[in-house]
């Protein structure tokens, strides 16, 4: 749901992931408006990028500073001459030939304001806030409405010799900025129609800062395999430097479990964006039928590169990979379709991403 | 099309049926398709969109019409059958009687734009009135106690970033400060295709939807070889660490927009008449719905003698910025009999409005290139101290800081604390510093007349300017106006708003029925204004005199965050 910029994969390779904590004096670097102009641009039609002139421009008009105004003229239909500046207290802001465009000493208030003068009819207190009745009950902005997301993620082909995966994860919610239903489904179909890793969670989303999101609510593992369902308790969100992650907690009478997600966007250039992701799952216990194990059981992983024709319609091409571990990774019930490759699964696919 | 009201054709009998002439030119005009050619009457006074005598009853009949702009055509909500509306003309002193229809099949309501009327006649539904409902009427009657350029629009169901506005122009009791010979009107606006609901459930989804400029892998390479590498990680980091972005100038972009000048596109190159020598009045209404513009005309300088309606003393400047809702009066005196393009170039540098003077129609001059696109700095984070480059000397760190008096909490509604708010009353704004032009700041607005209530104010209201980017919600304090208490006034009472803003985009302030003195150290001349621009990061304040009682609609006039929460009813009573 945001941009990104490349920055913080640098950061990861580079420097990890602590240490761009340094102060902000320290970790500041300069970036004056103008010089910092040659950004890219990707608007079709509009060529505006790095190594623009400035265009020919009038030359500034030389400031006469220093005459104070005088008292306003009264009522006269004679235009007054137009001063140059004469009223300006600051002198500083005469365009100078500096490349350094700031405005000077800007924690510096130019203005020595009025002081306030209460008094005992204008006391300095606000008045009691009073009850107000919209008419016919209508507020003038209606800033409390209900907004309906769909955004499938992943809509792809995993292909290899005589044994595809069609794969899907997306998520839809509903509600208000604060308070939403949320709805998220992924599965795996391979071709003999077996679906396997079905999880479909329902969710109460709550919103508990800035960033993040509370949510509660129910998984249910649907799919060829037996069902189980759990509880669910997590947090979804924005970490700072981009990162769109989640992690979820699981419980039901067998044991507990564990879900880890995140995913970031690389911008290439404006439309096209490169998409490291992956998915964790951790269980108290293996469960033998559903093809998971005790500690770290699996991942699905994936490399997309998505060319964003329209923002919402994304194709794109990827590597993905599905890994099993622990002690159910060499042993795959027949049904189950991503066993044929092997516990390590690396594939090539495409699919689109899309949202409304 | 029915203007000519008894009693104004009993005063100004000859010129009825020129005005039934120019109505429907203007309407032609609206269409935006035609050149400018049906308007041409070279050897008259007033541009005839405005209309050449002051009017005191209007029919105004809101209806559906089909509307073509840039090869695209929408169904609009058009006033008199034309987009932008008729201009409308008052004299201050008269009371005027606004006859406003609604055919269309929802509420409309038009508000009149900095114009001081009783709170019932303000046109804001839910405050003002309950709105006009579909098949009925209005009629809005106030004595007009005011003169200058002003406009209005609807404050109904977004139908402002449809079409439904236009210009206001009140001629004053007295004579004018200044002296023109020519007089035209000229309106921005920004036109999508795009349905407003649209827009903004887009902007809920992903910020940035229509931000098709932000730093990416490729733009690294460039700013490294600029910068260094170092510096450009550095700075990107930064910004990175914080979940903002540096490109982040405007959230509704020219990728979806075409920004037309009274209704004309770049292309159409709405054109204005002058003989060579002749002052020449500019009347300049931003009524976009989020864009603001940095104008200029390359070749002329301008004069600034009024803004939001009030003279000012003249001011000579090669540009200025002009925000959303704000008017800024100019008068220019080309000499030579030569074409002069009128610029403005969106602050985010993704489009231009753009029209011509010209000594006859069709002659055009070039069209300047754009300016390279601002890039946010920490200045504009309220963060001034973490900027390098800057010359910290002259800056005494010392000195007391102006501190808040409170500071909104971090939280859903809220991003971002400017924790050192910045004067920047003398700074042009971003994009606009050192670009070797003469730029308008707001220290540099002086009223030409003092203000009436010269009373100290006797309390202080300041209010956070908050938001959060990612989840798109705006708000004051870092509440959205569904969970805010009203602001409360007391009638004849004289209050200083102080505002801070702790987001990095401008934000121009709204307060309906009320003026806002901007205090920038001119005293008794401070600039009185209806809508004020506080920069990102910035800290500044006004004096309101509460002297109409009613509810007033106080809000940002960026359309997307007044309606997303970044609104407050104001109480006097």
């Amino acid at each position: 749901m945001s941009r990104y910029t490349p920055a913080a994969c640098a950061a990861l390779l580079l420097l990890g992931i602590n240490l761009p904590n340094t102060s902000p004096a320290r970790a500041a670097s300069p970036q004056p408006a103008m010089a910092g102009m040659a950004g890219m641009e990707d608007m079709p039609g509009m060529d505006m990028s790095e190594g623009m002139d400035m265009p020919a421009h009038p030359a500034p008009q030389p400031t006469t500073h220093g005459t104070a105004h005088p008292a306003a003229p009264s009522h006269t239909a004679a235009p007054p001459a137009p001063t140059t500046h004469a009223s300006t207290p600051h002198p500083a802001t005469s365009a100078t030939s500096g490349v350094i465009a700031q405005p000077p000493n800007p924690t510096t208030f130019r203005v020595s304001l009025p002081p306030l003068a209460p008094s005992s009819q204008w006391p300095a207190t606000p008045p009691a806030t009073p009850v107000v009745h919209y008419v016919h009950n209508m507020p003038p902005v209606m800033d409390h409405s209900t907004y309906f997301h769909v955004l499938m993620e992943q809509f792809e082909g995993r292909y290899t010799a005589g044994d595809s995966l069609l794969r899907y994860s997306g998520q839809s919610w509903f509600g208000t900025d604060h308070d939403k239903l949320w709805i998220k489904s992924e599965g795996t179909v391979d071709g003999h129609r077996h679906m396997s890793d079905g999880d479909h969670e329902f969710l109460y989303d709550h919103a508990i800062s800035t960033y993040f999101d509370l949510q509660a609510g129910v998984r249910l593992d649907l799919d060829s395999g037996p069902t189980r369902a759990w509880g669910a308790v997590g947090v979804q969100g924005l970490a700072l430097y981009f990162f769109d992650v989640s992690a979820t907690a699981y419980f039901n009478a067998q044991g507990v479990a564990g879900k880890l997600e995140g995913s970031y966007d690389l911008l290439i250039t404006n439309r096209l964006i490169l998409q490291p992701q992956a998915e964790f799952n951790f269980y108290s216990h293996t469960d033998a039928q559903r093809d998971v194990s005790r500690g770290f059981s699996d991942i699905d992983a994936g490399l997309r590169l998505r060319y964003e024709f329209k923002r919402k319609i994304a194709p794109y091409i990827a590597v993905t990979y599905a890994g099993h571990y622990g002690n159910t990774a060499n042993r795959r019930p027949n049904w189950h379709g991503t066993a044929d490759n092997g516990p390590e699964d690396i594939r090539f696919t495409f699919g689109v991403r899309t949202w409304f | 099309m029915d203007q000519t009201m008894p009693n104004s054709s009993l005063r100004h009998g000859r010129s009825i049926a020129r005005r039934q002439f120019i109505t429907g030119a203007s309407a032609l005009a609206a269409m935006a398709t035609l050149p400018a050619t049906p308007r041409a009457q070279a050897d008259t006074l007033f541009d005839p969109i405005i209309p050449p005598n002051p009017q005191q009853v209007y029919d105004l009949t809101i209806s559906p019409m089909a509307c073509t702009i840039a090869g695209k055509t929408q169904t609009i909500p058009a006033m008199n059958g034309s987009m932008p509306g008729p201009t409308l003309r008052w004299r201050e002193g008269e009371t005027v009687t606004l006859n406003v229809h609604n055919h269309l099949a929802e509420d409309t309501s038009i508000h009149w734009h900095g114009i001081r009327c009783p709170a019932d006649m303000d046109g804001v539904p839910g405050l003002s009135f309950g709105g006009i409902a579909p098949g009925r009427s209005f009629t809005y009657r106030f004595p007009v106690k005011q003169s200058g350029t002003y406009w209005y629009h609807s404050h109904s169901n977004m139908q402002e970033a449809r079409g439904l506005y236009g210009a206001i122009i009140i001629d004053p009791r007295t004579p004018p400060a200044t002296t023109w010979e020519r007089d035209y009107v000229i309106l921005l606006s920004d036109w999508s295709d795009v349905a407003p609901h649209d827009i903004m459930n887009n902007l809920k989804f992903q910020d940035d939807y229509y931000n098709f400029r932000q730093r990416t892998a490729v733009s690294l390479v460039h700013d490294a070889k600029r910068d260094g590498l170092g510096a450009a990680i550095k700075n990107r980091l930064q910004w990175a660490g914080m979940n903002m972005s540096a490109t982040d100038i405007s959230d509704v972009t020219g990728i979806i927009y075409t920004y037309l000048m009274n209704g004309c596109t770049p292309d159409t190159n709405w054109t204005g008449l002058f003989r060579p020598n002749e002052r020449v009045r500019l009347r300049f209404i931003n009524a976009s719905s989020m864009t603001f513009y940095d104008i200029r005309i390359p070749g002329l300088q301008m004069d600034v003698v009024q803004a939001d309606g009030n003279d000012v003393a003249p001011v000579r400047v090669d540009e200025f910025r002009i925000g959303v809702a704000e008017t800024y009066d100019c008068i220019v005196q080309p000499t030579d009999s030569r074409a002069y393009t009128i610029f403005a170039q969106t602050e985010d540098r993704t489009g231009f409005a753009r029209g011509t003077l010209a000594p006859v129609q069709g002659m055009r001059a070039a069209i300047p290139p754009m300016d390279p696109r601002p890039v946010r700095t920490m200045l504009d984070m309220g963060m001034p101290s973490t900027m390098q480059g800057m010359d910290m000397k002259g800056m005494d760190m010392s000195a007391p800081k102006p501190l808040a008096t409170h500071t909104p909490p971090l939280n859903v509604e809220n991003q971002n604390i400017a924790r050192i708010p910045t004067d920047r009353l003398a700074d042009p704004g971003d994009g606009l510093r050192d670009n070797g032009r003469r730029v308008l700041t707001y220290a540099d607005l002086r009223a030409l007349h003092p203000v009436a209530d010269t009373r100290p104010p006797s309390r202080e209201i300041t209010l956070h300017l908050t938001g959060n980017m990612e989840r798109y919600i705006w708000g004051f304090d870092g509440k959205k106006f569904s969970e805010a208490e009203p602001i409360p006034l007391r009638l004849g009472e004289r209050v200083r708003f102080t505002l801070i803003n702790d987001t990095m985009m401008e934000h121009p302030i709204h307060l309906h029925g009320l003026w806002s003195e901007l205090e920038n150290g001119q005293g008794a001349y401070n600039p009185v204004k209806h809508t004020i621009i506080v920069q990102p990061g910035s800290k500044l304040s006004y004096l309101v005199s509460a002297d109409t009682p009613g509810l007033w609609a106080y809000h940002c006039h960026l359309l997307y965050h007044m309606d997303l929460g970044m609104f407050r009813t104001v109480v006097v009573s």
